[in-house]
């Protein structure tokens, strides 16, 4: 019993925590994406997976990057709503639950989505800064070599999200395997 | 499922009631609820033999198959 309540004590902060980012996400991506040439590198590739260097975003392509990064970001925000349930359930006790699968599934296909969002995000907004730049190549200028990082970064995650999805189909075996021995008399 | 256990009908054919049996085989009473809504998924057959040996009766006086209608015919 002890256990289960270190389960739910913990499980209250991390349904907080969660909860606090679903609400301040969005702001904090609208912030970014305003101060965004103020931002170093390090921190502009947090939103796009790209790297911008030697000119300056104008408004109109922050509004159109923000709208654009709103992609992986609904996805991100899914992910957050989606822990912030399973932390719920097991604040509930319930661990090993046919809802706590399907949280553990639905988290394994957000992000492999989140990996084609953010793809689709960034080459969209790359292919857009090489269009306007009209500055004869003195504009804003997409570092393809810095997206390597992002690569991999979209590989691990990808790969990550079928491991989750496979833990998930073993955590619902498992849970059947449970009920039948429960329900045997 | 198409297996139904007729435990209520020996129940009262023995004038037994539920919880009487439950402790005379041994189990809980939510136990021998699942067996008796058709919720259980098995029964042992050391239970069976406990219920049989208590109510007098055979296993076939406890189950019966009924087939579903998509399995008739």
């Amino acid at each position: 019993m002890n256990n289960l309540h270190r389960i739910q004590r913990v499980s209250r902060i991390f349904r907080y925590f969660f909860l606090a980012l679903l609400c301040c996400a969005p702001f904090g991506y609208a912030l970014e994406w305003i101060f965004f040439n103020q931002m170093p590198q390090a921190f502009q590739i947090l939103l796009l997976p790209i790297v911008v260097t030697h000119a300056e975003l104008s408004w109109k392509l922050r509004v159109i990057g923000f709208l654009l990064s709103c992609l992986p970001m609904s996805v991100d925000l899914f992910c957050t709503l989606i822990l912030f349930r399973l932390f719920r359930l097991y604040e509930t006790g319930k661990i090993f639950t046919a809802a706590n699968v399907r949280c553990y599934r639905r988290l394994g296909y957000a992000l492999i989505l989140w990996v084609i969002a953010g793809i689709l995000s960034g080459l969209l907004f790359s292919g857009l800064i090489v269009l306007t730049d009209s500055s004869g190549g003195q504009g804003a200028v997409v570092d393809w070599v810095g997206m390597i990082g992002w690569g991999m970064a979209y590989l691990s995650t990808f790969l990550i999200g079928w491991v989750i999805l496979m833990i998930s189909w073993v955590m619902d075996e498992g849970r059947q395997l449970e009920e039948d021995q429960a329900l045997t008399i | 499922m198409a297996i139904i256990v007729n435990l209520d009908v020996m129940l009262a054919k023995r004038k037994m009631r539920s919880n009487q049996l439950a402790e005379l085989v041994g189990m809980t009473e939510q136990n021998l609820s699942i067996l008796k809504t058709g919720r259980a998924r098995a029964i042992r057959f050391s239970t069976l033999d406990a219920i049989c040996k208590h109510l007098n009766c055979q296993p076939g006086d406890l189950l019966e198959y009924r087939p579903e209608d998509h399995d008739a015919g």
